[in-house]
């Protein structure tokens, strides 16, 4: 670079950076509504991430729910060399678990079960042959237990309900068991 | 920018990631006149400056906890500001982005002696390419280095020193070509105003 563009350039810096003394000293300004409207946005977006959150947290607790169905139901019967069934005819102790939505304030639920499937209970003679049962939860309940029988083999769908104290419904769930005959 | 400056900053910054709403407020404060006029430089109108500074802060504040180094918040607010303005353009290809007559008002009516020359300095500014616009408001406005306008800029400091070059060049050029015309017409103006009476 000769001495000349050497020269050229210290100019155009030296003219260039006068230039922006007058920007720089102006009063020009971000707006005084910067400052709130941003940090409004970001509480926004923040109150909208939580709503997200939770709404994921109820989808997923929704799977859970159904995977710890099923892995309490392989817990109580299982048969070390297949896959899971239940036996006709002998008493199948179902949990639902509703730890993971106790926000939800669980009040009761309803569970129905198909044909040639009934509830059980040696105490309670009234829900002995029943297909549908009230079940209702107290606030530190962790899951709503119930037992069912099958005199049928096959798949049989259970249908949970699950509703808030002003009788809303806060989740609706169908479990499949598979009876097989015992022996 | 001092190193003490920085430090409060970076102080700020570090309060903030914790959620500190006063901390988000002070940062805001801090910073926002010298980016304000970064951007307004960039962009060459006021409302899309407002619109961008806000952007620009709005996504360096909510993704504040991947910013590693508390102290580079301004490097980070200000590449953030360069993406907001480049998606600007992008999202408005098809509009016109240049300076009009309404925020030339809303310059003049910033209400200082040095009005006039904000204006033609904005109209110059405009007359450059938007890399180079921003290589020289960070370098001669800003008074950042060529390694601190590179790292500002998300670009090589080579890159900075060449565009840095034409930018200025061009930018003096028509500042001094823009001034001569603009005083000319208000010469003119005075006579005819004098004639009339």
């Amino acid at each position: 670079m000769n001495s000349k563009k050497v020269f050229e350039d210290q100019e155009l810096e030296k003219k260039s950076k006068e230039i922006f003394e007058t920007f720089k000293r102006s009063s020009l300004g971000a707006s005084p509504y910067l400052k709130t409207r941003v940090l409004a946005e970001l509480d926004a977006k923040k109150r909208h991430q939580t709503v997200v959150f939770w709404k994921r947290t109820a989808i997923a607790s929704t799977a859970s729910l159904f995977l710890l169905i099923v892995a309490l139901l392989f817990m109580f019967n299982r048969e070390p060399s297949e896959g899971f069934n239940a036996f006709t005819g002998q008493p199948l102790l179902v949990k639902v678990s509703i730890s993971d939505i106790k926000d939800y304030n669980v009040a009761y639920a309803e569970v129905e079960l198909p044909e040639k499937v009934t509830f059980y209970s040696k105490t309670n003679l009234d829900v002995m042959g029943a297909r549908s049962l009230t079940l209702f939860n107290e606030p530190s309940d962790k899951d709503l237990p119930f037992v069912i029988r099958s005199e049928e083999k096959g798949v049989k769908e259970v249908k949970v309900t699950l509703y808030d104290d002003s009788d809303q419904v806060i989740l609706e769930k169908k479990i499949n068991i598979k009876f097989v005959n015992h022996g | 920018m001092g190193t003490s400056e920085l430090d409060n900053i970076a102080s700020m910054v570090r309060l903030a990631k914790t959620g500190d709403k006063e901390a988000l407020s002070l940062l805001i404060e801090a910073t926002q006149d010298r980016f304000y006029k970064f951007i307004f430089g960039v962009t060459g109108n006021k409302h899309i400056a407002d619109d961008v500074c806000q952007e620009s802060y709005l996504r360096a504040l909510e993704h504040l906890d991947k910013l590693r180094d508390d102290s580079k918040f301004i490097s980070w607010l200000y590449r953030t500001g360069k993406n907001a303005f480049l998606d600007h353009l992008k999202q408005r290809s098809n509009k016109n982005v240049s300076i009009n007559d309404t925020d030339l008002n809303d310059a003049r009516n910033l209400g200082s002696e040095a009005v006039d020359n904000i204006i033609y300095i904005n109209q110059v500014l405009q007359s450059l390419g938007e890399e180079e616009r921003m290589v020289l408001l960070a370098v001669d406005m800003e008074g950042n280095t060529y390694a601190e306008a590179a790292e500002l800029l998300d670009i090589t400091e080579e890159a900075v020193r060449m565009k840095l070059f034409r930018a200025r060049k061009k930018f003096v050029e028509n500042f001094e070509t823009s001034k001569e015309h603009v005083s000319s017409i208000k010469w003119e103006n005075e006579n005819e105003f004098k004639k009339g009476i």
